[in-house]
């Protein structure tokens, strides 16, 4: 092996085994030639320097990643939490919010159920009733015609009319209600699901 | 129990075993975050990334197959992607470790003036390894710090383990050129400024 050769190999050679033929006959070359030798030294130089940058991580340090880690985890999939401890505390809390909401939207309910069994009866529609039409009509000459009850009056001012527009508010409120009761429970049964698994 | 096992237990539900599998990563892995990252604020930084890093790990779990690579492999791909990105991100902050605070402790026997030489000599191969391309500088600090072979190190650069060589191979030789200037040119602050 020659200087050029040699030169060319540190580099190539410099992670091959020390078994390595080639390498071998490299530090054969290193021990006999002062100048190549100057070279191999800037090279083991270079790598020690570049060891010696090398950082630490202390052990504390790195413990701290990993309770940010398992925090961030926790804290955007609770339901991953173990079963025991804070996890307990923020399922339950999540479920008396929504047992909570079931009972309103209970109560709405029922409050609107009693609204319309009560006070809806044929003898009081008036309170049922909505959406009143102004229909003062001024003079004789009336070509004014209308499909309406009470539109048989010979002229002068004829009474506002009352139209009947179904269904009325508390029929909403119960439908809206008993989606409420629907919603709830089937949360309800989706968590239980997630936490079972 | 081996990672395979541990990953399975994880990937049944068992979350607090994460924090188990991490134990057996999580200084190798910042002390890399720490040599790729040469900005300001690093030390902030390199945390935050680490375990941003460990968090896609863990959302991606269930992706990860072990035929493809090793699970610290798969891990250190995923740290250097974080890396890179956030680096494109702050490309304009470019300082370097010395003003982040980072100072490396000299060898305590050596004579002052002597390891004020080799601090200046350090602070040479350290620029040096700072300018290298991203990829030559990925590969030297696996090999270097991480004792990695040759194969890991293609699949964490997505890169053929002959083009592997090449990239420490060329690594190697600019940062001895760098400490080479040292040693034949006397204006040694002029030379390290001018690179
Ligand atoms: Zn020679």
């Amino acid at each position: 092996m020659n200087c050029r050769e040699a030169q060319d190999f540190i580099p190539l050679l410099w992670d091959a085994p020390p078994t390595d033929p080639k390498r071998i006959e490299l530090e054969r070359h290193i021990a006999g030639c002062s100048y190549c030798a100057a070279e191999w030294a800037i090279w083991q130089e270079s790598n020690e320097l570049m060891q010696d940058l090398r950082m630490e991580i202390s052990a504390e340090r790195a413990e701290a990643v990993n309770q940010k880690v398992m925090e961030r985890i926790y804290l955007e999939s609770p339901w991953l939490m173990p079963g025991d401890g804070k996890s307990a505390g923020s399922t339950t809390m999540f479920r008396r919010r929504l047992s909570l909401w079931i009972a309103c939207f209970l109560a709405v309910f029922l409050s609107s159920f009693l609204y319309f069994t009560l006070f809806k009866t044929p003898a009081n529609t008036s309170s049922a009733q909505s959406g009143i039409i102004e229909s003062g009509v001024a003079g004789l000459t009336l070509e004014w015609t209308s499909s309406y009850p009470a539109t048989e009056s010979g002229g002068g001012i004829i009474e506002p009319l009352v139209v009947n527009i179904g269904p009325t508010h508390p029929q909403y409120w119960m439908v809206l209600s008993m989606l409420g009761v629907a919603l709830s429970i089937f949360l309800l049964t989706r968590l239980n699901r997630y936490r079972r698994q | 129990m081996t990672d395979s096992q541990l990953i399975q237990l994880i990937k049944q539900g068992n979350t607090e075993l994460y924090s188990e599998l991490m134990r057996r990563y999580q200084r190798k892995i910042l002390a890399f975050v720490y040599h790729m990252l040469k900005n300001s604020h690093m030390e902030l930084i390199a945390e935050d990334l680490c375990s941003e890093t460990f968090y896609k790990a863990f959302r991606s779990l269930h992706s990860f197959r072990e035929v493809d690579a090793s699970f610290s492999t798969w891990l250190y791909t995923i740290a250097r992607n974080t890396v890179l990105s956030e680096l494109r991100k702050n490309r304009a902050g470019n300082v370097s470790l010395e003003e982040s605070g980072y100072t490396p402790v000299a060898p305590a026997e050596v004579a002052p003036e002597q390891a004020a030489l080799r601090k200046e000599r350090m602070n040479l191969v350290r620029e040096a390894i700072n300018n290298l391309p991203e990829k030559q500088r990925s590969a030297l600090i696996l090999r270097e710090y991480d004792q990695m072979d040759y194969q890991e190190i293609a699949v964490i650069l997505d890169q053929s383990v002959s083009s592997v060589k090449s990239l420490l191979f060329r690594a190697r030789s600019s940062v001895k050129l760098q400490l080479e200037s040292y040693f034949y040119e006397p204006e040694v602050e002029e030379q390290a400024e001018r690179v």
